[in-house]
Parts: structure tokens; C-alpha cells; sequence
């Protein structure tokens, strides 16, 4: 979309490429919730497609099923599904949070900046917000992690 | 498509699916719903086949975990590529999987359905 | 100079060789004395260790914007971090990131201010006889200035465009500077090219390419806050997304001072100098210089 003048400059060598996605690891807490966010989301796509293809083998009947179930059961597939859970709860409950923040909502209103600098991230109620939402899915989490310690004992 | 559209469908999607889900997911807990162990066995899946509440569920499910997934890896990959040649070719690509896995999911559905 | 506690501190320059296109680092031992900056040592080494190191920095108060550079994993401007706040022995400097580089910490700032550029940063109006022979100032109530007053104190230094992880990836992405001030435009009640401008950030390399990570907003060294630029942006192109199109008036014009066109048509009194050059050859100034009525 920019003029050829542009494109000269793709070839920067100080272009960070995937490496400024989490920087120096010195940034505020959103930067990397925001990279969490995009590994979960990556992860639960592919997740999503696997678990289409390999649950459509209960249309071929019970035999079928057994045979693609009898390979699933083993306890990496616990170890991931515990992870699946975790990535599922995490990007759901920051996706509410960014779902009203990027649109402005239970977010803060421009204002005449004064020494010290509070930035919206990082004023009060959107950071409570933020943690609130984390918290919500660790709280979740426990009663999922319950069960497939159930199982495991 | 301009592109507020689809990040308009994306958000009205995640919205959706975070109430579907928690449908999906109160099977696996022994608290409200089978359990893990007993939600895999094939009585309860053959059970739930010839549910149409789940089958509803599993519809809905579906079409939108599926869309906010490709849309989602779908702006991944164009912060990679940046050429309009390149993203139209993406984008087809990943509308050309969408389509086979979504017509995968609604064969499943309606097999068990009937 | 009166006694200082001297702390000898040492920085790591990552410097950039434009001949053999590569980085290679330089070390120097500064001695830092208490309120001294990132841009002092740096003008330290330049007088006193290595003549050959390039740098820029220009009003030394955050002002100008121009000595930006990477300390410690961060970017920052120079002159504004004091060196003993960073609490460390070494002190590792680097050119900013994902902008062309021109000679060791010198960055080119060009694909920043033409992506800024790009987004038309100016008051378009559609009476076009009132805009290109203005007549007086537009009005507007201090509530409409501070919607946002907050985004005008930008200084251009490109820190959050180093910050962004999305520029890091995306070189066509147009960066938090270029959308927030695209927001600071289409906020001013005095504009009127709010859907022009929206039809040119409304696609995966505008406003859609942010993801909220906040690193703009964190690293900004005048508050100016991009982060909730850009969601306000995308509130407002949402709306209009929704068809929910608000016709937008441009602030009017201020009428003309009818009292003080009266007062200019009159003129300013005449003054006769000759009466006062006289008086003044006699070295006596009067308390009142003598004035003759006009006419």
C-alpha cells in the first residue's frame, strides 16, 4: 500500500521481527499478555482443527470412535488437554478484556497530562480490570485442574 | 471486506462462543456435568449425538470457534506478509481449509443428527 | 566544581558500521556524577574517549525528541533518564529499533514522518475560500480542546514506534504516532475529514494492527498516551462500521470584532518625532513623549 520509496526500508537490520513481541522482558504487564494471547490463540486454532478431524470419527460408528479414542488415551493427551484448558481459559477471559478495551470500554478518557504520567494501561481501573480477569481464570482453572487430578489419583 | 467488518464479526464471535463453550466444557466436570472419564465413553457420545440441544450446541460451536480461529491466524500471517498479492493468496488459502474443516464439522453433525 | 560522589559506570554502545553494513560494540567507562543523563555521558565520551562515536541530541530537556535510544531494553530518550535511576553497573545503549540506521546510534526517521504524513496531519475543511483566506480563528470550548489536548504534546521521537511489536513484524504497519495523531484530528472539533481519513487507517495496517499491548504508551516520554488513541480510533471507525454516522460540523468561524475594526479604521496615533529628537539632543527625556493630534 505505500510507495516503492517505502520498500527500501524493509531491509532495516534493526527491524526486531518476532523478537519485539516480547522485547527485553521489561515492559509493562500487557505487552506480554498480549503475546500470550497470540501463542494460546495459534495453539487453540490448530487444537480446533485436530479436534474436528479426529471426533468426526464418531459418524463411522462405535468402532471407529473406539479406535481413534483408544489412541487418544494415554496421559500425554491429559498433560496437553490440562494445557488446552489453561490456553482456552487465559484467552477467553483476556479476549473479554480486550474485546472492551479495544473498543473504548471501561477504558479512560483523554486528559490534560500532568508529571507524573499515569497512561491508560496503566491507570488504576484498567489495570484492576486486567488483573480482575486473570484472576477469574486462574480461579477457573482450579476446578479444572481438580478433575484431572481426580483422575490421575 | 473492509477490515472493520471482520474484526466486528471477530468480536461479535468471541462473545458467542464464550457462552457456547461453557456449555462444551461442563462435560468434562464431574461437578455439573459427566466428568472427564465418562464424557469420553461411547454411551454418553452416542447419547449426546441424539441430542438436538447438543447438536445445536455443537453447530453453533462450530461455525464460530472456526471462523475467530481463521480470522485470528488469519492477522497473524498478514503482519508477516505484507504484499497484496501475498495476503489475497492467504487469505484464500485459509478460507479454502475453513471451508473443508467446516464441511468436515457439518458432516459430523448431521450424521449423528439423523 | 564542588565535590561530587563519582560513580564510574560502564556503557556498552551497540554501534552500527554503515560501510561493512554490521554492529560491532564499543565499551567506555564513564565517570557519573549525581543528575547526570544517558546524554551527558554520551557527550562525555564523545569529548574526552572516542571522537569517532555518533550520536544525536539536540535541546537536552525532552523537547526536541531526538535522542532517543534503546538503554537497557528499553527505548528512551537520552537526555531524560538519569543514569544512576537505572540502578546498574553497565549501561548498554542501542540505536532505536525497526527504523533504518544511518551511522552507530543515528536512526533515519524518514518512514516515520511519511507514515505520519500519510494519515493527512492538518485541519481539512470543506469551505475551502475560508480555509485558504482565513479570515479569523475557528472556535472551539476548552471541553472539545481537551479531547485531545493530551495527543498534541507529541514529540515525534519515534520511542513508541521502537516499542510496538507490531512494527517489529509489520514494516507497512503505520505505527502508534501516525494513528494516534490520525485520532487527534479526528477528535478536533474544528475537522471535518473524518471519513477520509478513516478509509485510509481502516485495514489491517492502520488501526486494525493493534493489539493493545501497551508498549507505546509505556515508553512514551511526554504522556501522550497512543494506546487510548488508537482505541478510541477504533471506537469511532467501529461506529461507522455499524452505519452510525454522526454528520460531523466543523467548528465555525469566530465573528469579526465589529468594536475593534472600529478602533483600527481610526489608526494608531501619529507620532511627530522632531519635537522629540530635540529634546532628546538635550539629554532631556520627557516623562511623556509629545504627541501631536493627527489632524
Amino acid at each position: 500500500m505505500f510507495a516503492k520509496r517505502e520498500r527500501k526500508y524493509k531491509s532495516t537490520p534493526n527491524r526486531l521481527g518476532v523478537k519485539g513481541w516480547y522485547g527485553s522482558l521489561k515492559y509493562n504487564m500487557e505487552k506480554y499478555l498480549y503475546l500470550l494471547h497470540r501463542i494460546t490463540g495459534v495453539g487453540l486454532a490448530a487444537f480446533v482443527i485436530l479436534h474436528v478431524i479426529l471426533m468426526s470419527s464418531r459418524m463411522f460408528g462405535e468402532e471407529a470412535y473406539h479406535q481413534i479414542h483408544g489412541l487418544l488415551m494415554n496421559p500425554y493427551t491429559d498433560i496437553g488437554m490440562v494445557i488446552v484448558t489453561a490456553a482456552l481459559l487465559f484467552h477467553g477471559f483476556n479476549g473479554i478484556r480486550l474485546l472492551l478495551h479495544e473498543y473504548g470500554i471501561l477504558f479512560v478518557r483523554p486528559k490534560r497530562p500532568v508529571y507524573p504520567y499515569r497512561v491508560s494501561v496503566k491507570s488504576s481501573g484498567v489495570r484492576l480490570f486486567t488483573i480482575l480477569m486473570i484472576i477469574l481464570a486462574v480461579l477457573f482453572f482450579i476446578p479444572v485442574l481438580y478433575e484431572y487430578i481426580i483422575i490421575w489419583w | 471486506m473492509k477490515e472493520s467488518y471482520i474484526r466486528l464479526i471477530q468480536y461479535l464471535l468471541a462473545a458467542v462462543i464464550v457462552v457456547a463453550i461453557a456449555f462444551h466444557l461442563q462435560l468434562f466436570s464431574s461437578l455439573i456435568g459427566p466428568g472427564y472419564i465418562k464424557a469420553q465413553t461411547w454411551e454418553e457420545v452416542a447419547s449426546r449425538m441424539d441430542n438436538p440441544f447438543y447438536d445445536g450446541v455443537y453447530a453453533v460451536l462450530l461455525f464460530t470457534v472456526l471462523t475467530h480461529a481463521f480470522i485470528g491466524v488469519r492477522n497473524v500471517l498478514f503482519e508477516f506478509i505484507t504484499s497484496r498479492v501475498g495476503r489475497v493468496v492467504t487469505s484464500w488459502t485459509l478460507f479454502i481449509i475453513y471451508v473443508i474443516i467446516l464441511l468436515l464439522g457439518i458432516a459430523e453433525i448431521v450424521a449423528s443428527a439423523s | 566544581m564542588s565535590k561530587m560522589e563519582v560513580k564510574n559506570i560502564r556503557f556498552v554502545v551497540k554501534r552500527w558500521d554503515p560501510k561493512d553494513g554490521r554492529f560491532f560494540e564499543s565499551e567506555y567507562t564513564v565517570p557519573v556524577y549525581r543528575g547526570m543523563t544517558v546524554l551527558d555521558a554520551l557527550i562525555y565520551i564523545k569529548e574526552n574517549i572516542d571522537k569517532t562515536l555518533a550520536f544525536r541530541g539536540s535541546c537536552r530537556m525532552g523537547v526536541c525528541g531526538t535522542c532517543g535510544i534503546v538503554i537497557n531494553g528499553k527505548p528512551r530518550l537520552a537526555c531524560e533518564t538519569q543514569i544512576l535511576h537505572l540502578n546498574t553497573d553497565t549501561v548498554y545503549l542501542e540505536p532505536l529499533h525497526n527504523l533504518p540506521l544511518v551511522k552507530d546510534l543515528i536512526i533515519d526517521h524518514t518512514p516515520f514522518f511519511e507514515k505520519q504524513n500519510k494519515i493527512k496531519p492538518y485541519l481539512i475543511r470543506r469551505d475551502m475560500e475560508e480555509y485558504w483566506n482565513p479570515t479569523r480563528e475557528y472556535l472551539q470550548t476548552p471541553e472539545e480542546h481537551l479531547r485531545y489536548m493530551q495527543f498534541t504534546y507529541c514529540l515525534t521521537c519515534a520511542l513508541c514506534y521502537a516499542a510496538c511489536p507490531t512494527t517489529a513484524t509489520n514494516p507497512d504497519f503505520l505505527g502508534p504516532q501516525a494513528l494516534m495523531n490520525t485520532y487527534r484530528f479526528i477528535a478536533d472539533s474544528r475537522d471535518e475529514g473524518r471519513l477520509e481519513r478513516i478509509a485510509i487507517i481502516d485495514n489491517p495496517d492502520g488501526c486494525w494492527g493493534c493489539h493493545l499491548a501497551g508498549a507505546c504508551s509505556e515508553v512514551c516520554p511526554k504522556g501522550v498516551d497512543p494506546a487510548l488513541a488508537i482505541q478510541l480510533l477504533r471506537r469511532e471507525v467501529a461506529k461507522i462500521a455499524f452505519g452510525y454516522v454522526e454528520p460531523v460540523e466543523g467548528a465555525k468561524v469566530a465573528p469579526s470584532l465589529q468594536l475593534t475594526e472600529k478602533r483600527i479604521t481610526k489608526g494608531p496615533p501619529e507620532f511627530t518625532v522632531e519635537g522629540a529628537e530635540e529634546k532628546l539632543k538635550e539629554f532631556k527625556i520627557p516623562k511623556t513623549i509629545p504627541v501631536e493630534k493627527s489632524k
